[in-house]
């Protein structure tokens, strides 16, 4: 039973992220393959195989990192470890990718910002999940206390005014839990940094009109997927950190006074979390498309 | 567009920095447009960010760019009356057809390879 209602979890945030990657690719049309320029197929080739590499090299991390600890670190830190495995194949990729050759070469005086590629919806709430997990985790971190094995930032405890617990909960996602999880994002988040760079930077082969657009396209699903895979590095883990708080601090019943609406704001704050990482397994699923302009 | 021969006898730098002077002196790029950031360019033509950076360098010495930390690489107002673009195919132009008449060739027989060419290269 304990096991049966968070696989039925993941399976429905599955089916509906597989569900959504199919409309949000349904309304981008693909270019016409003949257009494409045989030095492009040559990189979406090679960023193809990057990415399942590092989905694999994700996967298996995953699996490594979720049986780390019985203290339920393991499992908030397995979503962050697949995250970086497609953050590094992402990066691989496209360090790979075919740079300009032969005797001639041409470029355009076009300049390419971050701003052209990222995805206007996804970045922008990534950073939002961002600060609250940050903020959620300095909040939880400065309210717990050590357990009673002495690891510090465990536990949600009420204290007299001796100074001696008098009633405790537990897990609290205080600084035992706060601290793998803010390096593993530090890490995410400087792996985006670099491969979004790299997207925008890495040579243009000389190309026409068509095949830069191709060219663009293909640029921008590439930062989508970077934006994606930080997204679900940081939604997940903050959906089971705020799941976590709410049920402790529900337990707590020292606070009973602002339990509740402090439980129903961690209880909106996971559902976001919950909603957002579908969103982004869909964009993770998707597939690059250009629209016919 | 920027187009680099790397195996002609003019470094690649100097082909950088006279299309760029030529584009700025006819007008194509305007008064504080700003040029494309040196490793974009270097990565785009393949070539080592110093020979972007070089040839950069020189256009600022030629008054014809201003170069900021953070700001980017901008063109400057110029001095002398600008060369219009149509003066300047024009020129291009009568020098290729003096090539052509060098080497015995005829106005139409030019006209027939500037067709094929772009036919086989668009852009």
């Amino acid at each position: 039973m304990t096991t049966a209602i968070p696989l039925a979890l993941t399976v429905l945030l599955i089916l509906a992220s597989v569900l959504l990657a199919t409309l949000v690719s349904s309304t981008r049309a693909v270019a016409p393959s003949s257009s494409v320029d045989s030095g492009l197929r040559t990189t979406a080739r090679r960023l193809l195989w990057a990415r399942l590499a590092g989905l694999s090299l994700g996967l298996t991390a995953s699996w490594l990192v979720l049986n780390w600890d019985g203290l339920g670190r393991g499992p908030l830190l397995a979503t962050p470890a697949l995250g970086l495995g497609i953050l590094f194949g992402t990066l691989t990729g496209e360090a790979a990718a075919p740079r300009p050759h032969g005797a001639i070469r041409g470029a355009s005086l076009e300049i390419r910002t971050a701003r052209d590629y990222l995805p206007r919806f996804s970045a922008p709430l990534a950073g939002a999940l961002s600060l609250v997990t940050v903020v959620l985790l300095a909040v939880t971190t400065a309210t717990a206390s050590a357990d009673d094995m002495g690891r510090p930032g465990r536990v949600l405890a009420a204290n007299r005014p001796d100074g001696t617990v008098r009633s405790a909960v537990s897990p609290w996602p205080g600084w035992f839990y706060a601290w793998p999880l803010l390096s593993v994002l530090a890490v995410a988040f400087l792996l985006s940094a670099l491969a979004v760079h790299r997207v925008v930077r890495r040579g243009r082969l000389d190309l026409d009109a068509a095949a830069r657009a191709v060219d663009d396209a293909r640029r921008a699903h590439s930062a989508r997927v970077v934006t994606a895979a930080y997204g679900i590095c940081v939604a997940l883990p903050l959906a089971g950190i705020a799941v976590v708080a709410g049920d402790a601090l529900h337990r707590q019943s020292e606070f009973i006074g602002w339990a509740t609406a402090g439980t129903c704001a961690l209880l909106g704050v996971a559902v976001l979390s919950a909603c957002s990482a579908v969103w982004y397994l869909a964009e993770l699923l998707s597939r690059p498309g250009i629209k016919p302009s | 567009m920027i187009k680099v021969d790397v195996t002609s006898p003019s470094p690649p730098y100097e082909q950088i920095r006279a299309q760029l002077a030529e584009l700025i002196r006819c007008g194509v790029l305007n008064v504080g447009t700003r040029l494309p950031p040196v490793r974009q360019l270097a990565a785009d033509l393949g070539l080592a960010v110093g020979t972007v950076a070089r040839a950069y360098r020189e256009l600022e010495r030629a008054g014809y760019v201003s170069g900021k930390r953070g700001g980017g690489t901008r063109v400057l107002p110029q001095p002398e009356p600008q060369m219009t673009r149509a003066d300047l195919i024009e020129q291009h132009a009568r020098a290729y057809l003096t090539e052509v008449a060098r080497l015995g060739g005829s106005a139409e027989e030019a006209v027939e390879a500037v067709q094929a060419a772009a036919h086989a290269d668009p852009a």
